[in-house]
């Protein structure tokens, strides 16, 4: 939740300038569009009651507002500086009349006071104290801040104001109370000010204090408030932890060697057994999972986005196919011989007659296609409850119109049938009278074809056949992409899956069974496309029978080659660094909508400035949707600024390992096998993520001049 | 002997067949422009050498109508051969008409 303990609403000083007076309506307005939950009004040396109560009502059950001011301390032989100090709302008009006592008599413009002053004035209420701080000006000189500290005797109630959030982030939870308020200047503006983040939100004066106490109850409440899971980790095969995971930022970290790897795996594993999705990106294993990304396991070739037929039928029509040989000249002979021997049969005519040949009836191929698309559309359309979509009147009408289609359609393909089965009819005929006659006769009858029409027929089927798959074979290739994720400067970067037929540029690794007889036979279907009505096509056919046997080829799905690329916005290959690609595969693991992320390492091979303007935020989003997102980390900007709800701190001495778990709320690392050892979470965070804590404060002033 | 292979029209050719003996073997003899198309009929192989004759036919009748034309040589004298082949290439015709359209269908 965001909060503003640093918000001004009136100009008080000459320098405050008018964009500091905001009325009821625009206060409300902006502090609904920042989203602001808690906000402390904290005018220069002075309190308006009224504004206060006003202002508090017209945000009534949007944001909390706490009275507040902001006063100029100046001690002796020190310098000016500027403390804020802010209430329990529930004590605003003492509050007040503290504030008017305190500014008796002070010209608004110039009064300075002591600490001693103002401790006496505020010592009797529940109040926060805070400095501006380090480069937030004018800044609390050292000295004067551990005279407030020994003043206010309660460390939690001091609070110190940095310049912007970035810079609170660094100092927070070391040990350092730190917020960054608004210090509006232009109500019209208010949004686009720094704010704090409060990662537990709290719900009262009383809470945020508790919270700042670092109080057991108080932080154990607020983190119960999201769900959590109790799960199992194997840090090794033989050891097991109980490891409770909140859905939030979950972070490991600890020594090398002390499993992190395995705990991010095992916790991954025990997350899925209660069923939930999950991702995980493992660096140190990124080589490999880049290569599976490119990988073809799992890709499904789908025909109809490429506008292809399986030609299954074309197929089974080619292994199936049997060259028609020409009827024997001898067959003729014998015909001639015995053509006399029998006078009755001289009179059956029907011994004499020829084989009927069929010319096909016009659309029959149109017909035989369209029978098989009404079909299939007669049983989707049988699916669809037309009256969810029109009304009865239409419903019926459509109804109707596609049941007289079906019949007209089913019509004409009976009618071809019946034309193409009667030929074949009176053929069988007259071949059975011939045989009859012949065997009753003692002679031959007339042959009635010389095989020449059968010969044709069957070698139009299969060029026919031949044709459908080389048209199939030459559909365009279709192109899918996918973002993986962004580079800087590069633009979106996506995984670009090819799905092309055999072709002249076709690779061997775009083909399950590899390519070499895939283009054999393709070649040999261009032959026979080219050859059909060759005397030695059987030769060629029963090469490439062969060959589709041997391959298991039932359609035209083998001929499919697939390829996935890296391509750039524009459609160019690109290849990404090894860096790169820990990059691209954390954001896509990222991105993928999941319950629980599990990351190892996502710091490494990547520039620590990526990680904090790219990848924390990104982790924290998740959070902020209630994901379970655990990372095992060297990095102190994801393992200290995402504040986990849970840190597990795992190290090892004399060859025994060790396992603690706290978060930055309570700032505590307790071992879980024994309660009584317990660590200060800021001290171990500080010495195994920063190096040491002088390290830290050699890195402060950096962090600072970098994002000012 | 002397046989000859005359155009129609430009549509249209003569396919000459020629019927005749030669040591000792009756021969079906088609006369196509690239060579002649043999074939041996009292051979066990006549069947084979007559599907080379339909491959050789169909792709003449792609461009042309084709028109059979049996030429009994003249010192040929095997009535039954004669009255066979007559009636043989009668029915290649009819055959070959019938099946000449739907041959051009698929490759014009």
């Amino acid at each position: 939740m965001k909060i503003d303990l640093h918000c001004h609403t009136k100009a008080i000083k000459k320098g405050d300038g008018k964009g500091r007076n905001v009325t009821p309506e625009l206060f409300k307005e902006k502090i609904q569009d920042a989203d602001i939950k808690i906000v402390a009004i904290t005018n220069h040396n002075a309190f308006d009651i009224e504004q206060y109560r006003i202002l508090s009502e017209t945000v009534n059950g949007i944001c909390l507002v706490w009275p507040g001011v902001e006063i100029d301390v100046l001690e002796p032989e020190s310098k000016r500086w500027h403390l804020i100090v802010v209430v329990n709302p529930k004590e605003s008009d003492k509050f007040s009349d503290s504030v008017k006592k305190l500014f008796k008599n002070c010209n608004f413009e110039d009064s300075m006071h002591t600490l001693d002053e103002i401790y006496e004035a505020f010592k009797d209420h529940d109040a926060i104290y805070i400095a501006h701080f380090h480069q937030k000006n004018p800044a609390v000189p050292e000295g004067d801040g551990e005279k407030l500290d020994r003043l206010i005797g309660e460390p939690f109630r001091v609070f110190k104001e940095t310049a912007n959030e970035n810079t609170m982030g660094v100092f927070a939870n070391y040990r350092y109370n730190v917020l960054v308020g608004s210090d509006v200047k232009d109500w019209t503006k208010y949004e686009q000010c720094s704010f704090s983040e409060l990662k537990l939100p709290v719900d009262s004066f009383e809470q945020f204090c508790l919270l700042a106490k670092r109080d057991e109850n108080v932080v154990q409440t607020l983190l119960n408030r999201k769900d959590s899971k109790k799960l199992i980790a194997h840090p090794a095969s033989n050891v097991s932890l109980d490891i409770q995971l909140y859905a939030d930022m979950n972070i490991i970290f600890g020594q090398k060697g002390t499993g992190k790897t395995e705990i991010i795996k095992t916790l991954c594993e025990s997350m899925k057994s209660c069923g939930l999705k999950c991702v995980s990106y493992i660096a140190t294993e990124r080589e490999d999972s880049f290569k599976t990304l490119l990988g073809l396991k799992g890709v499904a070739i789908d025909l109809e986005k490429m506008h292809a037929d399986d030609c299954e039928e074309v197929f089974q029509t080619i292994t199936e196919w049997v060259d028609s040989n020409p009827e024997h000249y001898g067959n003729y002979l014998k015909w001639k011989k015995t053509e006399g021997n029998n006078a009755n049969k001289t009179r059956m005519k029907i011994t004499h007659a020829s084989a009927l040949t069929r010319e096909a009836t016009e659309n029959e191929d149109l017909h035989k296609e369209d029978k098989k698309s009404i079909d299939v559309i007669y049983r989707d359309f049988d699916g669809i409850n037309l009256e969810e979509y029109l009304n009865e009147d239409d419903s019926r009408q459509l109804r109707e119109l596609i049941g007289r289609l079906k019949t007209s359609i089913y019509d004409h393909r009976r009618n071809d049938l019946i034309d193409e089965q009667a030929v074949h009819l009176v053929n069988f005929s007259i071949n059975k009278i011939k045989a009859i006659a012949d065997r009753s006769t003692n002679s031959v009858s007339k042959p009635s074809s010389t095989g020449l029409t059968s010969f044709v027929e069957s070698r139009l089927a299969l060029l026919k056949a031949v044709k459908k798959i080389l048209k199939n074979l030459s559909v365009d290739e279709v192109n899918e992409t996918e973002k993986i994720g962004s580079l800087d400067e590069k633009g979106d970067i996506l995984i670009n899956t090819k799905y092309r037929m055999l072709c002249e540029e076709s690779k061997t690794d775009e083909f399950k069974m590899g390519i070499r007889k895939l283009k054999e036979v393709k070649l040999k279907l261009e032959y026979i496309d080219g050859h059909a009505f060759e005397s030695d096509l059987s030769d060629s056919m029963s090469q490439l029978n062969e060959l589709i046997d041997e391959l298991g080829i039932k359609d035209i799905k083998p001929f499919v080659g697939c390829s996935k690329q890296i391509v750039n916005e524009t459609g160019d290959l690109y290849t990404p660094s090894n860096g790169e690609k820990g990059m691209l595969l954390l954001q896509r693991a990222i991105m993928e909508d999941a319950d629980a992320y599990f990351l190892d390492e996502p710091e490494l091979g990547m520039g620590n400035s990526y990680i904090d303007t790219s990848i924390r935020p990104m982790l924290i989003n998740l959070s902020k949707r209630h994901k379970y997102v655990t990372v095992a980390t060297h990095n102190a900007n994801i393992a200290v600024r995402t504040l986990p709800y849970m840190s597990i701190y795992r190290t090892h001495c004399n060859g025994e390992y060790f396992t603690y778990t706290g978060n930055p709320f309570s700032d505590k690392l307790v071992n879980i096998d024994d309660e009584k050892d317990v660590l200060n979470w800021a001290e171990e965070s500080l010495k195994s993520l920063e190096g040491s804590r002088d390290a830290f404060y050699e890195r402060k002033d950096i962090y600072e001049s970098n994002n000012t | 002997m002397h046989f000859t292979k005359g155009k129609i029209s430009m549509n249209q050719t003569t396919l000459d067949i020629r019927l005749y003996a030669e040591d000792e073997e009756d021969i079906l003899s088609f006369q196509f422009d690239d060579g002649e198309g043999m074939v041996y009929l009292n051979s066990d192989s006549c069947q084979g050498q007559m599907k080379d004759v339909f491959s050789r036919l169909i792709k003449l009748s792609l461009e042309n109508d084709v028109l059979l034309n049996l030429i009994i040589a003249d010192d040929y004298g095997r009535g039954l051969y004669k009255d066979v082949s007559k009636e043989y290439v009668r029915e290649l015709q009819k055959e070959l008409d019938s099946v000449k359209d739907k041959i051009r269908r698929e490759f014009i």
